[in-house]
């Protein structure tokens, strides 16, 4: 599992080449729009896909809360991806991930996706909330103006991508970490989600996931 | 022809355009009808007789021109026939009358029709027809709008045994195989192929510039020809232009009106990309005479309605003698009058493949249309089209597919997989519990779900419209469409030329460019995607045979003696290779090694053969190559020394294993994630809706690569995943005719030059800007160099 630490507003993060963010201060795991169930609710439309993407979505997300040993995980929003996701398939591997990982505390910021989130299943012991606060960071589903007194925010939402770009040579869409004004977005985690073009600017930093490895671009 | 059409005999009817087809094949039904009711006094307007003829035609803005051409008959007759269109532009209540009770003769598009067949209560009427009449069949075939059309031909014949097919088309290189898929191959026995008025003379001329540089000129697309081509226009009353992309007719509309201001209003441009009333304004000016020119790409090609332009010309080469045959049959539209086509070469060899195509009109050798075997993804869809109108029992639908000729080998496990696939949303053995397309009910497979019936008919057809975007005025007009992915790259403020104006991007929103008016120089013009043709197999073997008489000082008609100096330095030089013979010429110089190649095999064929040695070179070391193809070759360039004398000696051109290394090379598995969007859409993954309409459900939302990357990972046997790249092995890479081409190379001999320059030959390549590299670094490595490129560049720039 590889990752690549960055300092951010003197803070130390480990951004993963899993697509998720990995705070050492705060011994916690983000990672943002799992869009559990999407494959189902195609299905539920009568349009053909198979089952798979959740239960790879877990299996990433569970190797990434073994490695760091990370005792608190944040799901910053787009828990699932609409009403109809929840079928029986994916509520099996959501309830086995929930009861291997009871110890880890599991807190989910809603998301517009999570609208309509409704009662979640009572063995699973998920804190859900608008937002919170892990130390002077502030964990959202949406890029927002940063409250007072917090040094960076990380969120989700966009599904962040670049291309990295050269002459003639030029790369396909690649997922990354985005740093824009004291806000990190993280890429979409879930395994049948699409990506966005994002535009940096200057100023801002930006990393890509490819092959495995987080790599650093201009 | 009446008399076969009388007897129930199906056909085809070929002959240039312009030479009356439509009419013949039109008055076939009449004629017989008239024998049937001869009795003029019971002819009754107020009650037309029931449904008798379909009259299939590929673009629906078609439509209204048929519809005027097929009625001046019947009123010239007195015929008291109701003769209407269906299409996707009309109007809904006229639609829902035709619902009731359908016209005797029907105007309609394969998309239509398939819409049709999802209707039960039509069948009854359906049943009754007694002709279907497909008009330009020559521009179906071998897409998979023609499979859909045969698909739904099948299911005619279905309901009516006795059902007559008529096909129109232009000459082809394979007209029996034209005949046998249209009508089937139980019909195709008694069936006729009926040649039309065939002496139309057609004169060819080219412009030649007045100085043959030694270099074939390329990069400004030859425009220094408008002061000749405005000449030639000022000679002839209306004049059609034909270019090969919708970008150079921009750019030549801008230098024509550049070159005689005075035209302004006189001439106007049409391509597939603008807004449909724009075209019709001048589609109605070329029809009024009232245009001296309109400068237009093959969105002209078809049309029934163009009488007598006076004159074409075409800029750059055609790439197929047919086609320009057929674009020379836009001017002087009736079968006496001769055909008139200026060509204007954008580079010297175009001028040998001018001189190529007319050998290959002379002796009749054609281009065939290369057909398509069992595509799945329409079989998905026209098997749901199926299950909505009525239902089918497997079987018998599983016999009438099969006598579709393209799904003639369609085996069982291809048919069950397909059931399954709309049943039970695939065959992996899982079934999902909420998935049910397809139902079935005591073996009868139906569709019950209201909201899947309105999805599949907004969904029926097999056009993707490319992630397009409309370009409008601040105001509220429409211009066209461009693609997203050039809209995207633009700034506000900067100027392109679109629909023959120069505009400035204000701002982009809810997927549409809103632009105004600018004045000044354009900054850039819309690249559309796809629209280059490559050269045809036939016209690259006569352009073979060209240069192999070249090298022979054998230098027939003006075209080519008029290269005579060009030829000298290339013979000086290096070589001009015969047929037998492949031409291989090195060069170092500041930018690294390049190799040339020049199979003379088309830019397809040149594509896939540059992707298979550049994958075969890094086999035997590592490498970063970048490749450039055209028509006539590939330079394969790297900042090392290329051992290409080692690699061929160690099979660089064998033909064994040419699909597993295709497929091994780097850019086989992007290919196929492009062809597997056109698939996604066919087979229904995709909702397209209405171009323009707001989509159904953004929570059903995904791009073609994600399902490619789902299929892929979860579900490897989907068989739409073979089917693509099956696509990209026979249509983007040509890979039977590039295995045909390596077995040629194989056979004959190996030039090798090195010659003191860049060789006539060898310079289109050199200024070809579309590059593509083919790296066999890993991506991290491959970021890493660009990164650090681009910071010595900088730090260059600072010092």
């Amino acid at each position: 599992m590889s990752y690549l630490d960055v300092e951010i507003e003197g803070r130390v993060l480990q951004l993963m080449a899993e697509r998720g963010v990995y705070v050492p201060a705060a011994e916690t795991l983000l990672v943002a729009d799992t869009h559990f169930g999407k494959e189902a609710t195609f299905r539920n439309h009568q349009i053909p896909v198979p089952s798979g993407s959740t239960a790879a979505t877990l299996g990433v997300i569970s190797t990434m809360l073994r490695t760091t040993r990370a005792k608190r995980l944040v799901f910053l929003g787009d828990l699932f991806h609409a009403t109809c996701s929840r079928s029986a398939d994916v509520m099996q591997s959501l309830d086995e991930f929930f009861a291997a990982f009871q110890q880890v505390e599991i807190s989910l910021t809603l998301g517009n996706h999570d609208r309509r989130l409704g009662k979640l299943p009572v063995n699973w012991s998920l804190n859900v909330t608008r937002q919170m606060e892990l130390g002077d960071i502030q964990l959202a589903h949406e890029p927002q103006s940063l409250d007072a007194g917090v040094c960076l925010l990380c969120c989700g939402h966009l599904h962040p991508a670049v291309r990295v770009d050269r002459g003639s040579d030029r790369t396909g869409k690649l997922p990354c970490f985005w740093l824009t004004e004291r806000q990190l977005i993280l890429p979409a985690i879930g395994n049948f989600t699409g990506t966005q073009l994002v535009h940096p600017r200057k100023s801002d930093r930006v990393w890509v996931c490819a092959e495995g490895q987080v790599v650093a671009v201009v | 022809m009446w008399r076969a059409y009388r007897e129930g005999t199906s056909g085809l009817i070929h002959s240039a355009t312009g030479t009356g087809k439509t009419l013949a094949a039109w008055l076939g039904p009449i004629v017989k009808w008239m024998a049937e009711n001869p009795d003029r006094t019971k002819w009754n307007p107020k009650r037309p007789p029931s449904l008798r003829v379909l009259w299939i035609t590929p673009l629906r803005a078609l439509a209204g021109d048929t519809e005027s051409s097929l009625r001046q008959p019947l009123e010239k007759l007195g015929i008291p026939w109701r003769l209407e269109s269906r299409t996707g532009d009309s109007k809904a209540s006229l639609k829902a009358r035709q619902l009731k009770t359908l016209p005797t003769a029907l105007i309609t598009t394969p998309e239509s029709l398939s819409l049709m067949l999802t209707h039960a209560t039509l069948l009854a009427q359906l049943k009754n027809v007694e002709a279907v009449i497909v008009d330009e069949w020559h521009e179906l075939l071998g897409t998979k709008r023609g499979i859909q059309t045969e698909l739904a031909l099948a299911r005619l014949r279905k309901l009516n045994t006795n059902l007559r097919v008529w096909g129109l088309s232009a000459t082809l290189g394979n007209l029996e195989e034209a005949l046998q898929v249209l009508v089937g191959r139980e019909v195709v026995r008694s069936a006729k192929i009926v040649e039309g008025y065939k002496k139309k003379r057609w004169r060819l001329s080219s412009l030649l510039p007045e100085t043959i540089d030694r270099f074939p000129w390329s990069g400004h697309i030859g425009t220094r020809m408008v002061p000749a081509v405005a000449a030639v226009i000022d000679k002839c009353k209306s004049t059609l232009v034909f270019t090969n992309t919708r970008s150079q007719t921009e750019i030549w509309y801008q230098e024509l009106l550049r070159q005689r201001p005075d035209w302004a209003g006189q001439i106007a441009l049409h391509h597939g990309s603008l807004d449909s009333s724009v075209r019709n304004w001048v589609e109605n000016g070329l029809r009024n005479r009232k245009l001296r020119a309109v400068v237009c790409t093959s969105s002209l090609d078809l049309g029934v309605d163009f009488t007598a332009v006076d004159q074409v010309i075409q800029v750059g080469s055609p790439k197929g003698s047919a086609r320009l045959l057929q674009r020379a049959g836009r001017s002087g539209h009736q079968p006496d009058a001769v055909s008139q086509l200026a060509f204007v070469p954008t580079n010297a060899i175009e001028l040998i493949e001018l001189a190529a195509a007319q050998d290959a009109i002379v002796q009749g050798t054609l281009e065939a249309k290369p057909l398509l075997s069992k595509p799945l993804d329409v079989l998905v869809q026209h098997v749901v089209s199926v299950a909505i109108g009525g239902g089918f029992d497997a079987d018998d639908l599983l016999n009438e597919v099969r006598s579709a000729v393209s799904y003639e080998t369609l085996t069982e496990s291809e048919w069950s997989w397909v059931l399954d696939f709309v049943v039970r949303g695939g065959a992996s053995l899982k079934a999902y519990p909420d998935f049910h397309r397809v139902t079935i009910d005591e073996g009868r497979y139906e569709v019950l779900q209201r909201r899947v019936i309105s999805n599949h008919r907004m969904n029926i057809g097999t056009i993707t419209s490319d992630a397009a975007m409309q370009v409008k005025y601040l105001k509220g007009s429409t211009l066209g469409t461009a693609e997203e992915s050039f809209l995207a790259k633009l700034k506000p403020g900067e100027r392109f030329l679109f629909a023959g104006r120069l505009v400035e991007l204000v701002r982009i929103r809810d997927n549409a460019a809103y632009v105004r008016r600018a004045k000044g120089k354009a900054d850039t013009v819309p690249r559309w995607a796809g629209g280059r043709m490559p050269l045809s197999s036939e016209l690259s073997e006569a352009l073979r045979r060209k240069i192999e008489e070249a090298s022979s000082g054998k230098l027939v008609g003006r075209e080519m003696q008029a290269l005579k100096g060009l030829f000298d330095i290339q013979v000086a030089w290096s070589i001009l290779p015969r047929c037998n013979q492949l031409l291989i010429e090195r060069i170092r110089n500041r930018h690294g090694y390049h190799v040339f190649l020049f199979p003379f095999e088309g830019r397809l064929v040149h594509e896939g053969m540059a992707a298979l040695f550049a994958y075969r070179l890094s086999q035997r070391e590592k490498s970063t190559l970048s490749m450039a193809c055209n028509d006539y070759g590939i330079v394969l360039q790297s900042p090392t020394a290329i051992p290409i004398e080692s690699a061929i000696a160690s099979g660089l051109f064998r033909a064994e294993q040419l699909e597993e290394d295709i497929l091994r090379s780097l850019n086989a598995t992007e290919m196929a994630k492009r062809q597997f969007r056109q698939i996604a859409r066919v087979a229904g993954l995709i909702q397209q809706g209405f171009p323009g309409a707001r989509k159904s459900s953004s929570y059903i939302q995904a791009n073609s690569n994600l399902f490619f990357d789902a299929f892929a990972q979860y579900d490897p046997n989907n068989l739409l995943l073979e089917q693509s790249r099956r696509e990209v092995l026979e249509f983007q890479l040509e890979a039977t005719r590039m295995a045909a081409a390596l077995e040629r190379i194989g056979r004959g001999e190996l030039v090798i030059k090195d010659p003191p320059k860049v060789t006539p030959l060898s310079f289109p390549l050199v200024v070809d800007r579309l590059r593509e590299r083919i790296s066999t670094e890993s991506l991290v490595d491959r970021i890493a160099r660009m990164q650090s490129e681009l910071e010595e560049a900088a730090d260059q720039f600072r010092t």
